[in-house]
């Protein structure tokens, strides 16, 4: 005869978790090389970066 | 939204922390420049005014206190060389061949003040209060150390500044002085 405990612990062994499927492969992020910048009389007044 | 609403947002009595006063140095060619943060591995750092004061008091004796002119300045010490270091590679580049040109007033250096922004509040996103000085120098004035190479900087500031915003607080923000 079981008792209780033993009944947890068998159930808790045969737990199987289900397969994850395989995660999405993201698309590659854009890659930062470089930056472009808009000067006025000596100041810049805009900088943005570039994207390949 | 215009630089005249962004404010200090921070709670009554609340400081400032250290690492929303960021430096960022940009320099290359104009159209296709590199920027870096500066600060990784320096753990004290103060933008130094280096004001040019004359004061003179006059019979009644009141004092009287003329700024002529300040000379901004930074020191990074230690700013080592580290992989992933751009501005680490550039300066060992240019100090060992003893290119002064590569470094003299070559720099767009960028001062953004993280706590002063938008807030929340506003429907657009946040951006934050940031300055630009125009043709500044980065100057390496050592290079050597103990167990890592360590590369001390020095900024100085051209005062050739525009006054502008940053949409965001990593190396990839836009700057804009809002009228382009």
């Amino acid at each position: 005869m079981k008792n209780e405990d033993s009944l947890a612990i068998e159930k808790e062994a045969v737990e199987v978790k289900p397969e994850q499927p395989p995660k999405a492969v993201k698309p590659t992020a854009k890659k930062l090389v470089g930056f472009k910048v808009t000067e006025r009389n000596g100041k810049v007044v805009k900088s943005e970066p570039i994207y390949s | 939204m215009p630089l005249a609403t962004k404010t200090l947002n921070l709670k009554d009595g609340q400081r400032a922390q250290r690492k929303t006063l960021i430096t960022v140095a940009e320099w290359g060619e104009s159209t296709n420049k590199k920027r870096q943060i500066l600060g990784a591995r320096t753990e004290d750092s103060s933008i130094e005014l280096n004001p040019d004061i004359q004061t003179s008091t006059d019979i009644l004796g009141i004092t009287y206190t003329d700024v002529n002119k300040t000379e901004p300045q930074q020191s990074f010490d230690p700013f080592y060389v580290m992989g992933g270091s751009a501005l680490a590679e550039y300066l060992t580049r240019a100090m060992l061949k003893n290119d002064i040109d590569a470094y003299a007033n070559v720099f767009n250096i960028y001062i953004i003040t993280a706590f002063i922004n938008d807030g929340t509040s506003s429907s657009e996103p946040t951006k934050y209060y940031a300055v630009c000085h125009s043709g500044c120098s980065i100057i390496p004035t050592a290079i050597g150390g103990d167990s890592y190479t360590n590369l001390p900087i020095e900024v100085h500031y051209s005062n050739n500044i525009t006054e502008g915003e940053v949409d965001k607080l990593s190396d990839d923000f836009v700057f804009s002085d809002g009228t382009t």
